[in-house]
């Protein structure tokens, strides 16, 4: 579903992302863990086509981000950890706008929005402006914004952050039914505990390389993954 | 269209701000014309023998005491300078604050390629021109109405053409300048449209400067000079739609390269 090859970013001298090279199949929560400016949020721009990159390439759904950038982006849907909304609209203005981009129609996006809106407890507030809202409203809207088009991959930055207990594990929950499903899932997050418990497969990244990557198994196996984590940083370091 | 949508959504109520102000402003001229007629002979007399300041402002080529006259040199200055701030304000901003306001991140991420963005940005932009020049030549053509006052239609359309012109081509200027800054455009924008205005003054008071009436659209759109000529000039119009579709292009050019900073 995402296929990452060679990828390098730079930033003046600076290799952000160096060589690096992911498969994150059909049916996978994939993880992707590392220290602060590790090059995560790099990398999953770059996923993203927010971010043009040095050398590398980037497949979605057999599609190269750099040659079809639509064509992958209609399959993509993009969660950031601090998601800068149109503050002037309200939730369920933002919420059709983005189902008008992807040409969800009136009674498909009805069904979705209310379904998640209900999920994330956001329905009542959907009527209010964006500028009226908490963070972790805002994370719940662009992750309900996510749904509502049915991606194939969903690729989030840290995207338990701001969420009450309750919505993260409503998300884990939505998480775990899209890749039952078929959808792939590609995200960063530091909370070890999470990733521990909700990944197939893991990558650990530090200073732009890849230092690990397999299945939970064979990346942390007896250890707990805080441990595994802290060892391959000092190993690395 | 869904961007063209959103933008229009998004500057609703500029448009109305900026129309309704334009637009009352004109109209009280005009209401007051009839109450100032009887006396703009002398004034018109006066303002024509006051040198530099009559000829900066076209007063010493028409008569304040004719609509058409007062018009251009009231009215015109109105919309002239409204018009102006108000499309430089339009355009400057449009492609700029999707980085500003940390949105060029959800846009980069949806399946809207950059030029559909430019595209659909710009048609919105034109579009707010149009309706605020067709609402305030409505308002102007009702208060003549309300006046009772014979509407010199030949030289009224003539002026709006022109404003509407001087519009688009700064616009348009302004349009290229959002593409490349990220922020502070506004400042650049209404400083390039005060530029203009003052540039067509120095052109109107020396003979030397004449030559800048073919560099700033306040040249082909001086309601004195179009009353006089009984046209709008044609090279002039020419250059400067030159100017502001090259200012256009310009913003297609960068916008598709553009290293973005969501």
């Amino acid at each position: 579903m995402l296929r990452i090859e060679h990828l390098t970013k730079q930033y003046g001298e600076k290799k952000a992302v160096d060589d690096l090279s992911l498969h994150i199949k059909p049916g996978e929560i994939y993880g992707f863990i590392g220290h602060n400016g590790a090059g995560k949020t790099t990398t999953i721009k770059a996923c993203c086509g927010i971010l043009p990159f040095d050398s590398g390439e980037v497949y979605i759904g057999g599609k190269s981000i750099k040659e079809s950038p639509l064509g992958c982006k209609s399959m993509l849907a993009y969660i950031p950890d601090n998601p800068d909304l149109y503050d002037f609209m309200t939730g369920i203005q933002y919420l059709n706008f983005v189902a008008d981009i992807f040409g969800v129609s009136a009674s498909r996006r009805e069904e979705l929005i209310h379904l998640y809106a209900d999920t994330f407890e956001l329905t009542e507030d959907l009527a209010q402006p964006i500028s009226a809202y908490s963070h972790g409203m805002k994370q719940k809207l662009a992750i309900i914004s996510a749904l509502i088009h049915e991606p194939k991959l969903i690729i989030m930055d840290e995207p338990f952050v701001g969420l009450d207990p309750k919505a993260s594990h409503l998300l884990k929950e939505i998480m775990r039914k899209i890749c039952h499903e078929g959808g792939a899932i590609f995200f960063s997050t530091h909370v070890l505990e999470v990733a521990e418990k909700l990944c197939d497969q893991i990558a650990i990244i530090k200073g732009g390389r890849l230092i690990k990557s397999g299945t939970m198994e064979e990346v942390k196996g007896d250890e707990s993954l805080e441990s595994v984590f802290l060892e391959l940083e000092e190993n690395h370091g | 269209m869904t961007l063209f949508k959103h933008e229009m959504k998004q500057s609703k109520l500029s448009l109305i701000t900026w129309t309704a102000s334009i637009g009352f402003l004109m109209a009280t001229c005009v209401l007051l014309f009839p109450e100032m007629k009887g006396e703009m002979d002398s004034v018109s007399d006066m303002f024509a023998s006051m040198g530099s300041f009559s000829a900066a402002f076209g007063m010493d080529r028409i008569s304040f005491g004719s609509l058409d006259g007062f018009y251009a040199i009231e009215c015109g200055n109105i919309l002239g300078l409204g018009g102006a701030f108000f499309a430089a304000y339009c355009a400057v901003t449009i492609l700029a604050k999707e980085e500003k306001d940390h949105t060029a991140e959800f846009l980069m991420t949806h399946p809207v390629s950059r030029v559909s963005i430019i595209t659909e940005k710009l048609a919105a932009v034109l579009t707010q021109i149009v309706i605020m020049n067709v609402l305030t030549l409505a308002i102007s053509i009702g208060s003549m109405y309300i006046v009772g006052e014979e509407i010199p239609w030949k030289n009224i359309l003539l002026m709006h053409l022109a404003y509407f012109l001087m519009q688009l081509e700064i616009g348009g200027i302004c349009f290229g300048i959002s593409a490349f800054v990220r922020r502070g455009g506004i400042g650049i924008g209404l400083g390039i449209a005060v530029m203009m205005y003052f540039l067509n003054i120095v052109a109107n008071i020396s003979d030397k400067a004449e030559f800048v009436k073919y560099i700033t659209p306040f040249g082909f759109s001086d309601g004195a000079d179009i009353i006089t000529n009984g046209e709008i000039d044609a090279l002039m119009v020419c250059i400067g739609m030159a100017l502001g579709i090259a200012g256009i292009i310009a913003a297609y050019i960068k916008y598709t390269k553009k290293d973005i900073n969501p």
